[in-house]
């Protein structure tokens, strides 16, 4: 395996209900908070759904943290469930009347995010949007370090889940977002990112391991919450190695 | 790029449950579009639709979703070939990459009135039924790989795109084969979503016609297995991906999108235009679409380049579409047959290609297959011998 490095030039955090990822962590609540999307305007607003708002919401802020221009960028924007409260709503409309709006259709993909970002920023740069389960964290930047490796420049990484309907009965989780812009320039980074084997089975992890299980039950479901826990590290300037476990792989963050 | 081999490939959809069986429609013009049997609708249209599909007792509880059983016919066609993989490689090297639009939506919608009403006896998961991985777990799990696996979800440019991303795992030497997969259903949600955008055809959908009316929809599943070191008469030569950049439901009228995705991919193979041999096309039989992206065919390759649209016998099959018109492009390079445009004429004399619309014998040494999807994600792989 080839050990990929990028560094972390800029991030940021998102949640309505918590205003920082200690907040996130210790489940301390503020008065639910909308996203700030606003390098979007008129049309593109309509039907946007809480989760792609917090995507555009991260992606802003960590671009602009790292002076990073948005039309630049290869992306990667990653998500669990994705757009599962617009699939809510477009069911429930087709049992009550029949109706589905193409507006709302057309914001039902996984991508949504992905598009907006490239029409809102001018970016015709390759986007992937992916999706893995509690997995996608890890993914998601497996996906931006090999991306970036074959395209070059800066890349953007965000992931995001909002909270799921209740209507589908699955588990509680909290909507979070975050965002990483990772660069090959190390000038200012905050962290390093690289793509490692995974240990071998048996032996002893060299690094602390990052993994749902380590995280507070209230967090353990959200696919998003791993990114949290780095954000928290990064914001707390407290960058003691750690790993992001994939299948056959692991993400070390270290300090720059 | 360093070309990578196509070892193993298998398709399922309306035209068949097997490969063979897809195959022969397809290289004779067949369709198998009908009024939608398991979807009813208040309005006329077609769908390539599969009817009684077997149980995937495989899979676990995912294996009552409608998308897992059509997953499953796919699968099972590799399995066999994925598992010389493992011994091969061990299944910690072998990635998988899967892409699709819908997952289990169908499920849910199936079971969503009586979720709205509260019934607790609803047999029912979300996490395991619904959502992404409740397709990319238990296949991963019936493949025995052990490797990197996602989904990646760009609409209808998914699949083509997971070839992109195996490319990129192949690079950094993450893995020695990856299973590359798309699979989709059809379901309340996209017929009737398709029908609310005016995208859906009332008939059977006619790419490239002056006549051309819309898509008709379909659903199937198809996977490949890549390998990087092993020799096959069919490969992986070149990727290009762009974004749009324009709207999140109609290609830029300018073809630019489309354009950079085809000019990457050939820039990626290192081959000039007059190396393809002919265009397997995004062809949708949308107005807006077909007229784009002929336009940007001929812009690129020339007035004249022989373009065939497969969606025309299969229908649009969104997540699964770019992994089907891949396969039968490559079966299409081992056959020296490019597969007919069905219902093309009239040709639309504003797009200056030439839709084949009989299957042609002709000695073929390269194919550029494109994938388009909503939010202007755009994906073009060339494949050759």
């Amino acid at each position: 395996m080839n050990r990929l490095s990028l560094y972390v030039r800029g991030y940021s955090f998102f949640a309505p209900d918590y205003a920082t990822p200690a907040d996130a962590f210790a489940d301390v609540r503020r008065s639910a908070t909308a996203p700030n999307f606003a390098m979007i305007e008129g049309r593109l607003r309509r039907f946007t759904s809480l989760v792609t708002q917090m995507h555009l919401d991260v992606a802003g802020e960590a671009l602009r943290s790292a002076n990073v221009a948005a039309s630049e960028v290869v992306s990667v924007f990653a998500s669990s469930w994705g757009e599962i409260t617009t699939a809510e709503t477009i069911m429930r409309s087709i049992f009550d009347d029949g109706s589905v709006s193409a507006a709302r259709f057309t914001q039902s993909v996984h991508n949504t995010p992905s598009g907006i970002f490239s029409i809102a920023a001018n970016n015709h740069r390759p986007s992937s949007t992916i999706a893995a389960g509690l997995q996608t964290c890890a993914m998601g930047f497996l996906e931006a370090l090999t991306l970036q490796k074959d395209e070059g420049g800066d890349v953007l990484l965000t992931l995001a889940d909002e909270e799921i309907p209740s209507v589908f009965r699955a588990e509680v989780r909290p909507s979070l977002a975050v965002a990483f812009v990772l660069s090959e320039k190390s000038e200012g980074a905050h962290a390093k990112v690289s793509l490692i084997p995974a240990p071998k089975d048996g032996a002893p992890e060299e690094v602390r391991v990052l993994e749902n299980d380590t995280l507070p039950a209230h967090l353990r479901p959200s696919a998003v919450a791993l990114g949290v826990a780095l954000v928290r590290f990064l914001a707390a300037k407290d960058v003691t190695p750690v790993t992001l476990r994939g299948a056959s792989y692991a993400i070390l963050v270290e300090p720059a | 790029m360093k070309r990578i081999a196509i070892t193993s490939y298998a398709l399922a959809n309306a035209l068949g449950s097997t490969t063979d069986e897809v195959m022969d429609h397809i290289f004779s013009g067949k369709t198998a579009f009908q009024a939608p049997r398991a979807f009813p609708m208040p309005f006329p249209t077609v769908v390539g639709e599969m009817n009684d599909l077997p149980s995937a007792p495989e899979v676990g509880i995912a294996g009552d979703t409608r998308i897992m059983k059509i997953a499953m016919l796919g699968a099972r066609q590799i399995s066999k070939d994925v598992e010389r993989a493992v011994t091969t490689y061990g299944k910690k090297r072998i990635g998988f990459v899967l892409g699709g639009c819908t997952a289990g939506i169908e499920f849910s919608e199936s079971v969503f009135p009586a979720l709205s009403r509260g019934e607790a006896s609803v047999d029912y998961s979300c996490e395991t039924q619904h959502t992404h991985h409740a397709t990319l777990v238990p296949l991963a799990d019936y493949f025995g790989v052990g490797g990197p696996s996602l989904v990646v979800s760009s609409a209808c440019s998914s699949s083509v795109k997971a070839i992109a991303i195996a490319r990129r795992w192949f690079d950094a030497d993450l893995v020695d084969a990856v299973i590359v997969g798309g699979i989709d259903s059809l379901s309340r949600t996209t017929i009737r979503g398709f029908h609310s955008l005016g995208a859906l055809s009332e008939n059977a959908t006619r790419p490239f016609s002056s006549e051309r009316t819309g898509l008709t929809l379909g659903e199937g599943a198809g996977f490949m297995l890549l390998e990087k070191d092993a020799t096959s008469d069919v490969y992986v030569r070149g990727i290009g991906e762009s974004s749009d950049a324009h709207h999140l439901s109609a290609p830029d009228p300018k073809g630019s999108g489309i354009l950079e995705s085809m000019r990457r991919a050939l820039a990626d193979a290192n081959l000039q235009t007059d190396a393809i041999d002919y265009v397997s096309a995004h062809g949708t039989g949308t107005i807006q679409n077909d007229l784009v992206e002929g336009h940007a065919i001929s812009e690129l390759f020339g007035e004249g380049t022989r373009v065939t649209s497969t969606k025309s016998m299969t229908g649009h099959l969104l997540g699964a579409a770019g992994i089907t018109s891949t396969v039968i492009s490559l079966e299409s390079l081992r056959r020296g047959l490019i597969p007919p445009t069905v219902g093309t004429p009239p040709q639309d004399p504003a797009i200056h290609v030439v839709v084949s619309t009989q299957p042609e014998k002709v000695a073929l040494r390269a194919i550029i297959n494109n994938a388009i999807g909503f939010g202007g994600s755009n994906a073009a792989v060339i494949l050759s011998t």
